[in-house]
């Protein structure tokens, strides 16, 4: 069960590597600390929705590329599925 | 105390001391007569000088504490340990110029008052204004190593060339306009020539080999490290970064064959101080800008 939830975690930051590189572990912890309110082990599939939301406002402040933000939530919204 | 008040402490007393002894302390013997000037002409020039520097000195601690804070924030992660190493190699190239100014201020003028102590202050000048920027260096190149780790890159056998054969030819320049220079030993240096080839000379080659290859290998890692918008961010930073360890290296080459400059006039001299300190000030913007958006990326 354990293993499920951090398989998760990690997912979604071998997917956020492509785009912010080292910094992407810090960053996607600090999105499901902070908007989810709960530690990255315990990431599950029904909170990715409200998580895909937090990280595409953040990243709209990391970048104007919207193509850009578009595919990486793209890719993101793939672990929904 | 804060470690944004310890950097700017530390920049205040060194501007001030180097404003105070510049403008009160007596002009090395013969410098009014050598470029035709009055005492008052002299201490305005120094104020043209002051000013810079103190601008110069203050884009360094700027971006020394902005890199300082970055690396504070990501500093537990494997980049942040790279980064911890090349924020305090930055520092000690930041504070290197400050504090070998005040130092060699002070200690020039204890030469004017102690002529008998000229040898072994002159030889603790150099040694100072050698090893603060050896260890800068051997820093930055330890965090740099540490970044294409990182990114699992390393320098090509091309790369490695091409920088062994730059090296040499600087080297090998650099040795013959050390030890060629008429008086230079004698009156500079205060050591004998297989002394100062080996604790000095060679240590001064050794770093610029270490500041080119952390040149090279920031490039390496801004090239090719992943995530799109994390290598958009260092742009700026490596710029910045790289720029730095030039022109510091550009300043140890001039200062310390120095003599060859008694040739060129006052204006001359003025120009090639001011064009690196402007190069110096840009570059430690660059920083503060990169660092900056590097930041962005750790807090939202």
């Amino acid at each position: 069960m354990i293993k499920q939830k951090i398989t998760l975690f990690s997912e979604v930051v071998d997917i956020t590597y492509d785009y912010l590189g080292p910094a992407a572990d810090r960053f996607v912890t600090r999105q499901i600390r902070n908007h989810l309110g709960k530690s990255p082990e315990s990431l599950r599939k029904k909170d990715l929705k409200a998580l895909l939301s937090w990280i595409k406002i953040a990243m709209s402040l990391l970048t104007d590329d919207s193509k850009l933000v578009d595919k990486y939530i793209a890719d993101l919204n793939e672990l929904t599925q | 105390m804060s470690n944004k008040a310890r950097i700017l402490y530390s920049y205040f007393i060194l501007t001030i001391l180097y404003a105070i002894g510049t403008l009160t302390l007596p002009p090395v013997k013969g410098t009014l007569q050598k470029y035709h000037i009055s005492l008052l002409h002299l201490r305005l020039l120094d104020l043209t000088i002051i000013i810079p520097f103190a601008l110069i000195w203050y884009c360094g601690a700027f971006g020394f504490y902005k890199l300082f804070q970055y690396s504070d924030l990501i500093e537990k992660n494997k980049d942040g340990k790279s980064i911890k190493k090349i924020t305090y190699g930055i520092g000690l190239l930041a504070f290197w110029l400050p504090v070998t100014s005040v130092i060699n201020l002070f200690t020039n003028y204890a030469i004017q008052r102690l002529p008998g102590a000229s040898s072994p202050i002159l030889i603790f000048q150099n040694y100072l204004t050698l090893i603060i920027p050896l260890l800068g260096f051997i820093l930055v190149s330890l965090g740099t190593r540490g970044l294409t780790e990182l990114a699992k890159q390393r320098p090509t056998v091309l790369g490695i060339n091409i920088m062994v054969i730059i090296v040499t030819i600087v080297g090998v320049i650099y040795v013959h306009l050390v030890s060629t220079t008429n008086n230079r030993l004698n009156s500079v240096y205060h050591l004998s020539v297989s002394y100062l080839l080996i604790t000095l000379v060679a240590p001064y080659i050794y770093m610029w080999f270490l500041g080119i290859l952390s040149v090279y290998e920031i490039y390496i890692y801004r090239l090719k490290v992943k995530g799109v918008i994390y290598r958009k961010s260092w742009r700026l930073l490596a710029a910045g970064l790289g720029s730095i360890i030039v022109v510091s290296m550009l300043i140890q080459y001039l200062t310390t064959i120095s003599e060859k400059f008694d040739k060129l006039s006052l204006s001359g001299i003025l120009l090639i101080v001011y064009g690196l300190l402007v190069v110096l000030a840009v570059s430690y913007v660059l920083i503060a800008l990169g660092v900056n958006n590097l930041k962005r990326i750790e807090e939202v």
